[in-house]
């Protein structure tokens, strides 16, 4: 069987579709709003981490870590920081 | 596969709708995940109502099901919670049906939701490759193999592997107290359902029961935790490999030139091959040499 091969689709099928990606198009948004509204927190997260991988370490492999210097952490570049694509 | 980055949603926080594509039984109920706007191809969380009876049939589509909740009866086997199937396109599955209801992760991979009702397998459908086993029951958690390996305390299930694509179906636990302290990203789309449980990821926030995530390649995303542990449901459409660092400023490019820088350090025989001979637009036939 040719798997996913071509079908010509009923025009109940389309219009599921069609209203299944309109719908997932508004989750998209949705999600990409609360994760700007996020941004704040993750900031002190990001802020936490840097802490930790400077102490504790940084998860190199499995139980692995190693200690990362502070010249090692990087800068925050002036673009906004985007987590969703 | 063109689905958009889907990370977090919750489908606790949406209502269960009709299924109302042709073919269907009355009785599946659908949450959907996510979509390619392509092909069709999705993952639904399905709710199957007391009494709901499917006939003999297949799909053009390979399909992917994890029970979660309540019991499928599928021909004369009782499939309960942790039963995990692998149907390829053009298998037909006995008559299936339910005398309590079913919460299963259903899964279309090439095609959109499709059902055509048979006693037969359809032509050239390959049985070989069907799938059937209690993920809960017979198979053990294992510590993962992969190199570098997330920190102790994330266990795997590998439930399929594809031997082309290097794609895997896997359950994942983490157990009470799990922390990983690194930014991640994969060349491969991942994806993930909480069964049970809630962990957190930096760029993301918390993950709850119910949790999910469609995540292209080259996205950041770590640390991770839980507090309480967590039991997942995990895919890749290709090879999982852990690019780890600790960057969180990186942007999608800069990952995939990272990913292909450490190829030619990492193999460096192949790296050369693929730049000497402009190899770089491998077909499948050439992949199964």
């Amino acid at each position: 069987m040719a798997k996913g091969k071509k079908r010509r689709l009923s025009p109940a099928v389309r219009a599921w579709l069609k209203k299944e990606l309109k719908e997932q198009q508004e989750r998209y948004r949705k999600i990409v709003k609360e994760m700007e509204a996020l941004a704040p927190q993750r900031e002190k997260w990001i802020q936490e981490f840097f802490q930790r991988i400077q102490t504790r370490g940084f998860c190199v492999h499995a139980d692995i870590r190693r200690r990362i210097k502070p010249e090692e952490i990087p800068q925050r570049p002036k673009r906004k920081l985007r987590v969703i694509y | 596969m063109a689905r958009p980055h889907i990370e977090p949603f919750c489908d606790r926080d949406v209502p269960f709708k009709k299924m109302t594509l042709p073919g269907f039984p009355s009785g599946m109920h659908y949450k959907m995940l996510s979509l390619d706007k392509d092909t069709g191809a999705c993952t639904m969380t399905v709710q199957f109502d007391a009494g709901y009876r499917q006939p003999p049939g297949f799909s053009y589509s390979d399909i992917e099901l994890l029970i979660m909740e309540g019991g499928l009866r599928v021909g004369d086997e009782m499939c309960g919670p942790g039963t995990y199937f692998f149907i390829p396109a053009g298998v037909a599955l006995p008559a299936v049906s339910t005398k309590t209801g079913c919460l299963a992760l259903l899964m279309y991979n090439q095609t959109e939701p499709n059902f055509v009702e048979s006693d037969e397998d359809g032509d050239g459908a390959d049985r070989s490759r069907l799938i059937q086993v209690n993920a809960y029951d017979d198979l053990s958690w294992q510590v993962p193999t992969l190199m570098p390996a997330t920190a102790p305390g994330c266990l795997l299930k590998i439930l399929r592997w594809d031997e082309v694509t290097g794609a895997l179906s896997f359950l994942y636990c983490m157990v009470p107290g799990f922390w990983q302290d690194n930014i991640s990203f994969h060349d491969c789309a991942e994806e993930a359902y909480h069964i049970w449980g809630t962990s957190w990821i930096m760029q993301f926030g918390d993950l709850p029961t119910g949790g999910y995530f469609w995540r292209p390649p080259y996205i950041n995303h770590g640390p991770f935790a839980s507090e309480h542990g967590i039991l997942a449901f995990g895919r890749t459409d290709g090879e999982l490999y852990n690019h780890f660092h600790f960057n969180p400023y990186t942007t999608l490019k800069e990952n995939r030139e990272w990913a292909a820088e450490k190829l030619k350090h990492r193999k460096p025989a192949l790296f050369k091959w693929i730049v000497a001979h402009e190899h770089n637009h491998l077909t499948g036939s050439e992949l199964k040499k």
